[in-house]
């Protein structure tokens, strides 16, 4: 990667995070708790606007914003976040370019996510693979040739929503699937399962199935090397990896899990840094459709 | 100046061979496999049939198949209804029986290139070839390209687990047969003449179309989904109810941009098979 300095910064549910990165390494980081029932959309841009301005200097090139919701990633536009329900429709990319005066690129977290491990993470090197995030939610994004998906409208990789049983796969591949299911958050499972409680065991265990279900529709859907588990249920990998595995071979064609990995990864600020990274990615589609331009 | 090439397609029953220049098919021989011969006797009756279309303009060969292939190194594996095909090595012999560039991919690859050059998806970058027919098969093309993945698996949408069974056990055409005791085909003439439970029946597959078209969607993101196979024909009959089930996709705006469209380009196959080489071709004009 170029030794630019750059600001990324992964917007959440409750607080957004920013970091400044220089030469490759997050050097400072901010942040702050947004009003995110609030009903005026600029409360949280003004809040989004301040996180940044604590880590902005003259040296930074460059700004990436990762949203927790569909965002149209060429025109920059933010199109709906499920849990900042005042957001419809929010040009961000121009709010910000207009404050900051320099280039800014947005994303989808679960896409940011991806970018951090293939740029910074357990992905550096890797040049295909699925990055998923288990938190409250379930998001992943593709990463291809070491960058994100070149899709349509920046949609590609949500198989959270994809129909599963009688739900979809994030209703049993999230911190969600605790809470219906056993009436418990993901953390209070984990810690009853450390001290060796059997409803938190078993728990854990058909989440893992399910989990195996979920990855065997991805290696269906775009057949990567290696799928890299994050967000805060990946720290609970030692309760459900078994029966995940066990589901996970359990596939139509033996052979092509041969060489397949699912690693998990727990590094903080992951999806700041990949954030920061977006305007790589950027380039990297620049890149391409110009070539697509010399050959027609 | 745009060189003629060689489409073969081996649909298990029949083998198809064309040459196609400037996007049509100047001449084309179409002859049943005698699928019980030996590895060596298929082989020598698409030898037989390259001959027979080939002349001196054309440049490279295309061949699709119904069966696992490593693209890379021209093998096909187990191809459907051919059982002396366990693992052939069609690219490495044809290339050196003919002289010329042989590019290998599965039917269904074959039909989302062959769509973007000469069918209903030229012009768009990314888009899914979706093929319902005697199974269900996907091609995915990014940015003008094949995208295979891995192990050349990506778009088995067919094998992602749905209801009870897989998508393909509900959207291939025996199920037909399966649950209603009725063929894909005697349900379309049927559903032509406006047979009530005709069109029931294929308005129940346009939800189970819909939900797989969604699982396509939030996959890979495309701009446009062309279906093809011989259950295409039935897209009148089951647009409407595929339509409706989509719309329950959570974001609105991916599916509006979305459009569905049936092929209507009857020799999909040979130009499919002849597009592998143009696609191959320009993948290198990149590098």
């Amino acid at each position: 990667m170029e030794q630019r300095t750059v600001i990324g910064v992964d917007l959440g549910g409750t607080k957004v995070v920013a970091g400044l990165i220089s030469d490759n390494q997050l050097v400072d980081t901010s942040y702050k708790l947004i009003s995110a029932n609030s009903n005026n959309s600029k409360d949280i841009v003004d809040e989004l606007i301040a996180v940044i301005d604590d880590l902005f200097n003259d040296e930074v090139v460059s700004i990436g914003v990762g949203i927790p919701g569909l965002v149209n990633r060429d025109e920059g536009v933010v199109n709906d976040v499920q849990n900042i329900p005042s957001w419809k429709e929010i040009p961000l990319k121009a709010i910000l370019e207009n404050y900051f005066s320099i280039p800014v690129f947005l994303d989808n977290d679960a896409n940011c996510f991806a970018l951090g491990e293939a740029h910074f993470g357990t992905g550096r090197g890797e040049t295909d693979f699925v990055g998923i995030t288990l938190g409250t939610g379930m998001g992943s994004g593709i990463i291809k040739n070491g960058f994100l998906l070149p899709d349509a409208h920046g949609g590609s990789g949500e198989f959270g929503n994809i129909p599963y049983l009688d739900a979809t796969y994030e209703d049993y591949c999230s911190g969600k699937f605790f809470k219906s299911k056993y009436g418990l958050k993901g953390e209070e499972v984990a810690l009853l399962a450390e001290q060796g409680d059997e409803m938190a065991l078993k728990a854990f265990g058909e989440f893992g199935k399910h989990l195996g279900n979920a990855i065997k529709t991805i290696k269906m859907a775009v057949d990567p090397e290696k799928v890299i588990i994050g967000g805060s249920v990946a720290r609970a990998a030692n309760y459900f990896e078994i029966s995940m595995w066990k589901e996970l071979l359990d596939f139509p064609f033996p052979g092509a899990m041969k060489n397949f990995e699912v690693v998990f990864s727990s590094i903080e600020n992951i999806a700041v840094m990949g954030a920061a990274s977006l305007y790589l990615n950027h380039n990297k589609l620049l890149e391409l459709v110009k070539h697509d331009f010399k050959n027609n | 100046m745009e060189n003629a090439v060689i489409g073969v397609s081996i649909s298990g029953k029949v083998l198809v061979a064309g040459k196609v220049k400037e996007g049509k098919i100047e001449n084309s021989i179409s002859r049943r496999i005698n699928n019980k011969a030996s590895e060596n006797e298929v082989l020598a009756e698409v030898f037989d049939i390259i001959n027979e279309v080939k002349d001196n303009e054309v440049a490279g060969i295309g061949i699709g198949v119904p069966s696992l292939v490593d693209v890379e190194k021209g093998i096909v594996y187990q191809v459907q209804n051919i059982p002396s095909w366990r693992e052939v090595h069609i690219r490495e012999i044809l290339e050196s029986h003919f002289g010329m560039k042989v590019y290998v991919n599965n039917d269904a690859n074959c039909f989302a290139i062959g769509e973007m050059y000469f069918g209903k998806t030229s012009g768009y970058e990314n888009s899914v070839g979706l093929i319902l027919g005697a199974g269900v098969g996907a091609g995915i093309i990014f940015k003008g390209h094949l995208y295979s993945g891995t192990n050349c698996g990506a778009g088995e949408f067919g094998d992602i687990p749905y209801r009870n069974e897989n998508y393909e056990f509900y959207l291939n055409d025996a199920y037909f047969e399966y649950k209603y005791g009725l063929s894909a085909n005697t349900l379309l003439k049927r559903a032509n003449k406006k047979d009530k439970i005709a069109l029931a029946i294929f308005e129940q597959y346009g939800y189970d179309l819909g939900n797989l078209i969604k699982t396509v969607l939030f996959s890979v993101d495309p701009e446009i989904v062309v279906i093809g196979g011989s259950l295409s024909k039935a897209f009148p009959y089951f647009e409407k109810s595929m339509t409706e089930k989509m719309t329950t996709f959570p974001y609105k705006h991916a599916v509006n941009k979305l459009k569905v469209v049936a092929s209507e380009q009857e020799d999909i196959a040979v130009l499919g098979a002849a597009a592998l080489y143009f696609d191959a071709h320009n993948q290198q004009l990149k590098k």
